[in-house]
């Protein structure tokens, strides 16, 4: 009998989700580009920097295919303060920045200066000399650090985010 | 036959339970950050550019190695998150691994709500979703990387050939309740799919070692990324820990040591093009406490022998993966192995061959297709020993076997039916149908509800088709003062063997509780006929002529299928971050499984799944905190109720580990393993020539070190 009225109330609530009925909201897509920005915010937000700031700018090239998602983070906590993310025409003057996506750019224009995080495309990003370097292989995103470069400029990464990464160049 | 007999034969039938699949660790396509790679493998969301219900916030929510972690392929076969499963899904990533430190892989589904683990022999682990925990795991299909490591010949799961390296898993997915529509038979109460890490995601030198007394567990790892399209890992590991121990504390003498090698490659050309290559060796050797039977001036006596056994195995796989567009892909896989184990003075070969297509088309907006097809062969010798006997010698099983579902997104991503149906067509049952219906809805950005309705099937195995055994054991008669006479029990397997088949209803709701929190909540009622059964068919007593007491009592058994059944109860998971440092899990799991047999023959007939060891309750509190980047403390209680039976007396353990990070690449740990006794109990064996054993208290030191 206790089955009987188990398996009603089940059926019961196998009818309300089966029911339809109007969304309450209308979803946002989880793009590529959508889950590698909250991946991006999730790294910023495993980086000490030197100094603390209530305002960590994260920059990038405007017409960078990442670049609505980014933005879309914008206002979200990172450590004590927020992540402000900036669009910039060119990316000679990256002055104020803390975070700089250079996407493909030369890993070249990836050398962090001091307290800055570069994050760009490709497996020898990092190796070259950026601090987090976004890997595609086989269509997946995954990310490597340089944690000499990292410890270079200033920016203390974590424990778990190292633990996280695919390579660690030391 | 008392029905103290009756149990004891039955048991003693379950014995032929015993022995296992080979395959070691086959470790194939992994996946990467943020984007599952599933096992015949459907293209990651990251290539697919539709419109999905994860919203941003849902997205925000994940922390970042729950991001790595947390598509789940094994409900849907395909990538999606698992708070969008139509299922119940649970999945221990590998951050969830390295801060358990087990030693083991079967050891990591303690931490599983609605899972039993329990210790049956130093060398049978049973690993079981919703009840029926048993000698063996039958009734739970696992994968590694889309390989099926259940062994249909001889014992279903056997987790001591497990030996993947515990570093190189990405996930694992734990999917409660049938699996049948998609994951072929087998898969009656659940489906563990483990999946390894890409060779990419492995770069440098890895090694982890554990340490204790008895214990000694290393694991070693090298990646390399060869250019921009190709990936290798070689990769390995060895184990020696001595065995369980008696319930009064002695040890048998017992050990196990195991290794492993392995190598992969990953080649990815394009992004619509991915492909995966591995090979892999194992081997072990161990010691096996067994009961047999002497004879002395007193009469019979049963004493422990340690006969030392082995196992050695080989893998190879290989997948191609192509997805040409985001609306179609398409896998072809095919694997092989072998595995030669030694059972109780018999030897075992078993070799496995299965090729398979697999695919996924969104025909329209609305309706998208999964499909696949699979031929598989399987050959097992026997050479006979004085307990186990295959009737011919050597056996051949072939399978064909195909699905279909259709996805259909009546609201998008937010309400999705999901209808489709598995086909399995082998040599030894009717054609086999295991039709299911699911549906997701997401009714707000706070609350997603499920449900569900299946039909899945085990097959028989090879044991129960066409294997005898005999059992002996020692039998007090019944009304005689104690006199005890050496007992043979005769089993034999047959054509009374018939598949195994449940119906089940399941439903569940996920509702995120602010950013930090969730509520996952799944219920389930199943019903069982065709349960395997064991029936007496003679009992006799030789003797000698003139001697008034007989020399043994010789019992014949014929597998049959008169039980049935019915569960019912649920899963309810909470979990949280209070703190940013910490995370914490607490679990409620309930089951009501009652087994019985068709009354007419109940005299004479034993369920060989019986229900007499299941706990109602469980309760698990999991919870880990960063006191410092460098220091975290984890911890997992763990309270098991009292079994169905009275028997197994209830108990809880408590797991913790504490670990210290010197430096970014070397991290160093303390493990307690079962802190709060010196050791307990956790499965009653009353009749398997085993000798009951104890699980001991465990404490050792960890080291990781990454280059």
């Amino acid at each position: 009998m206790r089955a009987l009225n188990f398996s009603a109330r089940r059926m019961s609530v196998m009818a309300a989700a089966l029911a339809l009925s109007p969304l309450t909201s209308a979803p946002v897509a989880a793009s590529p580009s959508g889950v590698k920005a909250v991946m991006i915010y999730n790294i910023v937000r495993f980086m000490t920097l030197p100094e603390a700031k209530p305002k960590v700018r994260l920059c990038l090239r405007r017409g960078e295919d990442i670049a609505p998602d980014l933005v879309a983070l914008s206002g979200e906590p990172v450590r004590a303060g927020q992540l402000e993310v900036v669009q910039l025409g060119a990316l000679a003057d990256m002055r104020g920045c803390d975070v700089l996506y250079l996407g493909t750019s030369a890993a070249a224009a990836g050398m962090p200066g001091h307290g800055q995080v570069t994050i760009g495309e490709g497996a020898r990003f990092a190796e070259e000399g950026g601090t987090v370097g976004l890997v595609n292989f086989g269509g997946q995103v995954r990310f490597a650090i340089n944690a000499r470069s990292a410890a270079r400029s200033g920016v203390k990464v974590s424990s778990q985010l190292l633990r996280l990464a695919a390579r660690i160049v030391n | 036959m008392t029905r103290t007999a009756m149990t004891r034969i039955a048991k003693l039938a379950l014995l032929l339970a015993t022995v296992a699949s080979p395959w070691s660790a086959a470790s194939a396509q992994g996946l990467a950050p943020d984007v599952a790679q599933p096992d015949v493998a459907q293209p990651d969301v990251a290539k697919d550019s539709e419109p999905s219900a994860t919203s941003r916030s849902e997205l925000l929510a994940l922390s970042l190695e729950e991001l790595l972690a947390s598509e789940v392929t094994s409900v849907a076969k395909k990538p999606q998150l698992a708070s969008q499963s139509a299922g119940s899904v649970y999945v221990i990533s590998q951050e969830d691994i390295s801060r358990s430190g087990a030693r083991q892989l079967s050891d990591l589904f303690r931490m599983v709500p609605g899972l039993d683990v329990v210790e049956v022999t130093p060398s049978i682990t049973s690993v079981t979703a919703r009840g029926f925990a048993s000698s063996y795991s039958v009734s739970m299909l696992v994968m590694i990387d889309g390989a099926a490591i259940y062994s249909s010949s001889m014992a279903g799961m056997f987790w001591d050939q497990a030996l993947v390296p515990l570093q190189d898993i990405e996930r694992i997915e734990v999917i409660r309740g049938p699996g049948g529509p998609l994951w072929g038979s087998n898969a009656t109460n659940g489906v563990i799919n483990i999946i390894t890490r890409q060779s990419v995601d492995t770069q440098g030198l890895r090694a982890n070692a554990k340490v204790g007394a008895g214990i000694l567990r290393a694991e070693l790892g090298y990646g390399r990324q060869l250019s921009d399209t190709l990936g290798m890992r070689l990769y390995g590991d060895y184990r020696y820990e001595r065995g369980l121990d008696g319930l009064d504390g002695h040890s048998f003498d017992d050990w196990r040591k195991a290794g492993l090698a392995g190598a992969r490659l990953d080649f990815a050309p394009d992004a619509a093009n991915s492909m995966v290559a591995l090979a892999e060796f194992s081997r072990s050797d161990f010691i096996d406490p067994a009961n047999v039977l002497g004879a002395g001036p007193g009469g019979a006596f049963a004493h422990v022998i340690t006969p030392q056994q082995h196992y050695t195995g080989y893998h190879a796989l290989g997948r191609w993966h192509h997805a040409p567009t985001a609306g179609f892909d398409l896998s072809v896989q095919a694997y092989y192995n072998r595995y030669e184990r030694s059972i109780w003075g018999s030897h075992i070969a078993r070799s496995l061959a299965d090729v398979s297509v697999e695919g996924r088309w969104r025909a329209t907006n609305v309706h998208e297709f999964n499909f696949g097809l699979t031929a598989r062969q399987s050959h097992d010798d026997l050479t006979p020993g004085p307990m186990l006997t295959l009737f011919d010698g050597h056996h051949t099983d072939r399978w064909l076997t195909g699905y279909v579902q259709d996805e259909i997104r009546l609201q998008g991503d937010n309400l999705r039916l999901t209808l489709g149906s598995k086909f399995e067509i082998n040599n030894f049952t009717p054609l086999i149908v295991q039709p299911s219906a699911r549906v997701f809805w997401r009714a707000s950005p706070a609350l997603s509800l499920w449900s569900g309705i299946s039909h899945a099937v085990r097959t028989p195995q090879l044991r129960e088709r066409d294997m005898g055994a005999n059992f002996p054991s020692l039998y007090t008669i019944p009304g005689s003062g104690g006199m005890v006479v050496p007992m043979v029990l005769i089993f034999s397997g047959g054509a009374g063997a018939k598949s195994e088949q449940v119906t089940a209803l399941e439903a569940g709701l996920r509702a995120p509780v602010g950013r930090h929190w969730a509520i996952d909540l799944s219920l389930f009622y199943n019903h069982y006929t065709h349960l395997n059964t064991n029936d007496v068919t003679g009992m006799f007593m030789p003797g000698t002529p003139g001697s008034p007491n007989p020399m043994a009592m010789v019992i014949t058994t014929q597998i049959s299928d008169r039980a049935s059944g019915f569960a019912h109860g649920g899963e309810l998971l909470i979990k949280g971050q209070p703190l940013p440092a910490w995370k914490t899990e607490l679990s409620w799991s309930y089951i009501d499984l009652s087994i019985r047999v068709d009354p007419a023959y109940a005299a004479t007939t034993q369920s060989l799944l019986p229900d007499d060891a299941t706990a109602r309750h469980q309760l698990r509190w999991k919870n880990g905190i960063d006191l410092s980047d460098a220091v975290s403390v984890d911890s997992l209680v763990h309270y098991v109720s009292r079994s169905k039976d009275g028997l197994r007396a209830p108990y809880t353990n408590l797991d913790m580990r504490v670990a210290w990070r010197p430096w970014p690449n070397l991290e160093l740990a303390a493990v307690g393993n079962n802190l709060l006794k010196t050791r307990h109990l956790e499965y009653v064996q009353t009749m398997l020539p085993f000798p009951m054993v104890a699980v001991p208290r465990k404490i050792y030191v960890e080291a990781k070190v990454r280059f």
